[in-house]
């Protein structure tokens, strides 16, 4: 298995950012010695939209989220450098009335860059705090929303940059080898990032949302960072066209722009690095090819006509086959240097040390009066129950009696109207994620892996936010190991058998759940052969660490044979708590299950051993 | 009239519904009792095309139905009451009746139907302009059958009707149930209350885990021990 | 007085225009799930199809009946062609697919007429001007609310007493349980569609009016960010919030740039958005949105 560490990240980042640039530096050199200037001029400009189109994807990849906006960064990057750069001479004449006396300055070129990167990093920091708090479609269409301001802004802006025609006088200092070396800064950021922990932890949330705040992950937070970083790398490429094109245009930085790099991203995978700049080679050659014949080219002695706008044509064309064909883009989530992946490999045949700390857990999860409404209904009315170190307690009851619902209050993920679930004297901590953080993990009623990561990738997203929240170092191939998932720790976990999923879940929850695991339905939909292995995986469970276990299910023969305790929940309240034993012959139990009797049947169930008033039941078991 | 064959259900790995065989001939009140997670829900889902089974066939009058699109099986005339009832909440009450007649061609009966069981279920009645989202459990489980029955089925599918309602209502919901089977119509009905269900049918079936594991007269079904073992899997003591 | 009354026309007539676009995407949206960002480029469809009408000599009203219809069928083929296909998909390919489609409209349009502005010939009435209690009401605008107001009269009578309004309005409720009822739900999906399709077309009609006419390949893109914003404030899923929210960015919009200073009011737009961008903030499910129910 391969652990995640930020070493391993660096390595990887050095390995892909060569294997990536190489093939570019090849490429653009020999286009430019077939094509002399112009030549080069196309290969830096197919580089510096590699940086913005990997650049976005730091974010757009990793997050899951998608962005239309990330071009209002470069634009800002672009006219910060020019703002900066330009001669006073040339600013007299275009901006003489400037604010903040910049027509009056000027900067060297290295410091322009630096302080236009800086403006850009605290754009993206203030507008990253909107978007991580939104998901889905409402962060896509704020992202949207921004460029239009930005675009608007410096379009309307007249006095500081000139409005919407070209600011022109910018130094024109690109050469090849600094955009190269940007390339490469870029590549080798963002391959690190996607190869880093926190890489893992927000593609994790990228997968299921809901599942990586309960196993302790930051989301906002992450979001928010790797926004930033796509940020300022897209603010990069835009600094890099103002100093190779010289002048530049509002209308450069708006929507032409933002269907290239999108068409780009999408074409070779939003999640690959290696994808990104497959797709911006591609797209260059097309766009290319597409532009020859549109420019009317002679072939043989033969004029083709002159058909504008047929580049254009050719991307909207790419961008829905694409999504259409192969959603996924050409890479999809494969990077050029996967196959070295084997070089870091660990054997994880002889592990055999502690899968979790030593240290006993002796806190009492406690559950007060809890109260929870929906639209009127109680669907939780007044349920107190305790959960002690070391034990297996079970919580069933008939469908709707609100089991879902409490076990949503005891995570942390609803808040109670009424009543508190603390550990020991403390509440649970908000917001959600420092629940996981502080001991107490759950799983979920439909499995909630992280679909697209591999085994090992899954238990590690909680060794790393263990480590982080309680200095455990929880090694994850130990943890593979307890529950024998370690054969298989390199298939992507939405590709394992429905049994192996749970157990799976199970020991992802085990890495965080230090004091507490509370298991939600794991033996649904599972046959009498799998609920004994999984039995078998929760007794694991509580021989590892200790930690108190919740069983929420409906397979009562399952619960009756692992929990020392049960709760009973029927319309929002506990009718019934004691062991095994004392549950089955509990009336009101056999009530709320089967329903009220009122006959003859009434006998039967207050003794057990009476069956003379049925028919066919001669001691047998009908099962 | 509906027959069930070998019926196998998957969700991606997990085997919900497995070699299930059962069949309700015409004019029966047949129930299906299991606990949750039994799978019974996911049966009748397939049976009503909501859910694509992996194997295994289903007949309905003759036809075989395996694989149809809902909304055609109910111009078959067989409907499902779903369970929780999933009335239309942002429509009114006469407007829900009014959706579960929309595919009749006999628009005249269709809007006297309508007015029939407004009038038979009073509390719907005295509320047919308000929006179906105020209606308490009781009344929209009234109006959920109801509107099933407004497209005239031959078979009805309720599942859990009594899900969340009061002991009264129970009551009120199975005398319902009762009069439209003595009205001759066919019901397949998911029940989690066992005893009062195996009361009002002829036949059961219990599932567990996916598998019919009994299956028999109601009367000898209602064996309060048996159906016990049957629900918790195990012997009590 | 009457400086701010004909303002408050033409806001209303502005927002008239938004809600209108605002609705049609709506209406895709609660049923098929999906934000239609080709849904401007139905817009430019119709025009262009005004343009033609116009440039052989059909009269205005027939030309604009067609330009409706063109619409409605551009519509639907969009369905049938490019959204059908990744309706299981999720929700960002989606997106993407339907912002495809946007760039390759926009591109047939350049690459097979012009790029540049043509102009549809607009009927006289359109560029005159009435007064009413002393107020110069720009005759576009009164046409622009009364045919939406009509528009939206037909469309909630549709809406509340045909059957198909039913069935459509179950279905943006609860789509599976519409389709236990009976109702079916790829008739519906395209129907859908199609009502985008007409709602898009009249708001060309007026677009076109307002404009004088002009016809460009991205004429779309700059309405569809409007109405876009639109939904997002009045609240995704909601079309009566559709509606709201269109309204009341073309109040806004007309107003600030009325008010603001000569030098800064190009800064509308921008004003504007970030406006939007703080409502989310705010308030992330719109004015008439519902919250989540977990946390994350």
């Amino acid at each position: 298995m391969n652990q995640r560490t930020w070493l391993t990240a660096l390595r990887a980042g050095i390995i892909r950012t060569t294997l990536l640039a190489v093939p570019v530096i090849l490429l653009a050199l020999a286009y430019s010695s077939f094509r002399g200037g112009s030549g080069e001029r196309l290969a830096i400009t197919a580089i510096i939209n590699v940086v913005i189109v990997v650049s976005i994807g730091i974010f757009v990849g990793n997050s899951g989220v998608e962005s239309f906006g990330h071009i209002g960064f470069a634009a800002v990057g672009a006219y910060s450098v020019a703002l900066l750069t330009t001669s006073p001479q040339v600013k007299k004449s275009r901006i003489p009335d400037a604010p903040f006396g910049l027509t009056q300055t000027q900067v060297s070129v290295l410091v322009g860059v630096v302080l236009s990167l800086i403006i850009v990093a605290v754009l993206g920091a203030v507008v990253g705090l909107v978007v991580m708090r939104l998901s889905g479609i409402s962060s896509t269409i704020v992202t949207l929303a921004l460029l239009v301001v930005v675009v608007n802004l410096v379009s309307n802006w007249v006095d500081l940059t000139g409005g919407a025609e070209a600011f022109y006088g910018i130094p024109t200092v690109l050469t090849l080898p600094m955009a190269v070396i940007a390339m490469a800064t870029v590549l080798f950021v963002a391959s690190v990032f996607r190869s880093s922990p926190w890489g893992l932890l927000l593609q994790a949330a990228r997968e299921d949302e809901l599942a990586a705040v309960t196993m302790g992950v930051n989301v906002g937070l992450l979001r928010w960072f790797a926004f930033v970083l796509s940020a300022v790398g897209a603010g990069m490429g835009g600094v890099l066209f103002a100093l190779l094109l010289g002048a530049i245009t509002p209308n450069d930085f708006y929507l032409t722009l933002t269907f290239l790099t999108i068409a780009m991203l999408v074409l070779g995978g939003k999640r690959s690095t290696t994808g990104a700049v497959i797709g911006v080679i591609v797209i260059t050659i097309g766009n290319e090819i597409f532009r020859w014949i549109g420019d009317g080219p002679n072939i043989v002695s033969f004029t083709l006509p002159a058909v504008p706008g047929l580049t254009t044509l050719f991307l909207g064309i790419t961008i829905v086959v694409v999504m259409i064909v192969r959603p996924a883009g050409i890479m999809g989530d494969r990077e050029v240097d996967d196959f070295t992946l084997r070089w870091f490999h660990r054997s994880t045949e002889d592990a055999q040390g502690p899968a979790v700390a030593s240290e006993a857990p002796t806190s009492r999860l406690v559950a007060a009066d809890l109260v929870k409404h929906f639209d009127g209904v109680k669907a939780v009315d007044g349920v107190s129950l305790e959960v002690g170190p070391g034990e297996i307690v079970g919580l069933i009851g008939p469908n709707g009696a609100g089991k879902t619902t409490l076990l949503n209050l005891l995570s942390g993920v609803l808040i109670p109207d009424h009543g508190s679930v603390c550990i020991d004297s403390t509440p649970l901590p908000q917001p959600p994620y420092r629940v996981a953080r502080s001991g107490l993990a759950r799983t979920f009623q439909n499995i909630r892996l992280f679909g697209s990561l591999n085994v090992s990738e899954n238990v590690q997203v909680t060794t790393i936010v263990a480590k982080k929240a309680n200095s455990q170092g929880i090694d994850p191939a130990d943890l593979l190991s307890a529950f024998s998932l370690n054969k298989i720790s390199q298939r992507k976990a939405r590709t394992l058998a429905y049994g192996d999923q749970r157990r799976l879940e199970i020991a992802r929850a085990a890495a965080i759940g230090s004091r507490f695991v509370l298991l939600d339905e794991p033996v649904a939909g599972m046959n009498e052969v799998e609920s004994l292995a999984l039995r078998e995986t929760i007794h694991n469970l509580n021989a590892l660490g200790g930690a108190g276990i919740l069983v929420v299910d409906h397979d009562l023969s399952f619960i009756l044979g692992i929990c020392e305790r049960i709760y009973v929940l029927d319309a929002g309240r506990i009718i019934a708590m004691g062991s095994p034993d004392e549950i089955v012959v509990n009336t009101a139990v056999i009530d709320a299950y089967i329903g009220t009797s009122i006959n003859h049947q009434d006998n039967a169930l207050q003794d057990p051993n009476m069956h003379e008033q049925s028919t066919t039941t001669n001691g047998e078991d009908t099962r | 009239m509906l027959e069930i064959q070998s019926l196998h259900v998957n969700y991606g790995s997990i085997s919900a519904v497995r070699d299930v065989s059962l069949e309700v001939k015409e004019g029966e009140l047949v129930v299906l009792l299991g606990p949750n997670g039994a799978g019974k829900s996911s049966t009748l889902g397939a049976v009503m095309g909501l859910i694509r089974p992996t194997s295994g066939r289903i007949i309905f009058l003759g036809q075989d139905i395996t694989g149809w699109r809902p909304e055609d099986i109910v111009r078959a005339g067989l409907v499902l009451t779903p369970e929780g009832r999933r009335i239309l909440a942002s429509l009114t009450v006469r407007e829900n009746l009014l959706l579960g007649g929309a595919i009749r061609k006999d628009k005249k009966a269709m809007y006297a139907d309508v007015d029939r069981y407004l009038d038979r279920f009073p509390v719907l009645g005295r509320r047919s302009e308000s929006h179906a989202g105020d209606l308490s459990g009781g009344e929209a489980q009234q109006l959920a059958i109801a509107r099933s029955l407004m497209s005239s089925p031959k078979m009805l599918l309720l599942d859990e009707p009594t899900l969340g309602l009061a002991p009264m209502v129970v009551d009120q919901v199975f005398d319902t149930v009762r009069e439209l089977v003595q009205g001759g119509l066919t019901i397949l009905m998911v029940e989690q209350n066992a005893v009062r269900a195996l009361e009002a049918a002829s036949r059961g079936y219990v599932m567990r885990t996916g598998n019919i594991v009994a299956a028999g007269a109601a009367r000898e079904l209602g064996g309060a021990e048996g159906l016990i073992s049957s629900y918790l899997g195990i012997e009590r003591p | 007085m009457n400086e701010a009354l004909q303002q408050l026309v033409n806001g209303i007539s502005l927002g008239s225009t938004y809600a209108l676009m605002a609705l049609g995407l709506a209406i895709v949206f609660t049923i098929f799930g999906l934000v239609n960002f080709a849904h401007g480029e139905l817009i430019t469809i119709a025009a262009y199809a005004m343009l033609l009408c116009y440039n052989i000599g059909i009269p205005w009203f027939l030309g604009a009946v067609i330009g409706v219809a063109v619409a409605a069928v551009a519509a639907v083929t969009m369905e049938f062609v490019a959204f059908r296909p990744v309706r299981h998909a999720d929700v960002t390919t989606m997106l993407i697919t339907s912002f495809g489609v946007s760039i390759v409209i926009q591109a047939i349009f350049a690459v097979t007429v012009s790029a540049r502005v043509q102009t549809a010939t607009q009927p006289a009435w359109s560029s005159k001007s009435l007064t009413l209690m002393g107020i110069t009401l720009p005759i576009y605008q009164v046409a622009t609310i009364i045919v939406t107001a009509l528009a939206l009269l037909i469309l909630v009578f549709v809406l509340k007493r045909t059957t198909f309004g039913l069935a459509m309005r179950g279905a943006a409720e609860d789509f599976q349980t519409a389709r236990l009822l009976g109702v079916r739900s790829h008739r519906l999906t395209t129907a859908a569609f199609a009502v985008s399709g007409l709602l898009a077309g009249v708001a060309a009609v007026l677009i076109l009016a307002r404009t004088g006419g002009a016809v460009y390949p991205t004429m779309g893109l700059a309405i569809i960010l409007k109405a876009f914003v639109a939904i997002v404030i009045g609240g995704m899923g909601s079309l009566v919030g559709a509606a709201a929210g269109g309204m009341v960015l073309g109040i806004a919009e007309v107003s600030l740039r009325a008010y603001l200073p000569g030098s800064i009011s190009g800064l509308t737009d921008g004003i504007l958005f970030l406006a939007v961008v703080l409502i989310i903030i705010i308030r992330p499910q719109g004015i008439l949105g519902t919250k989540p129910k977990l946390r994350t």
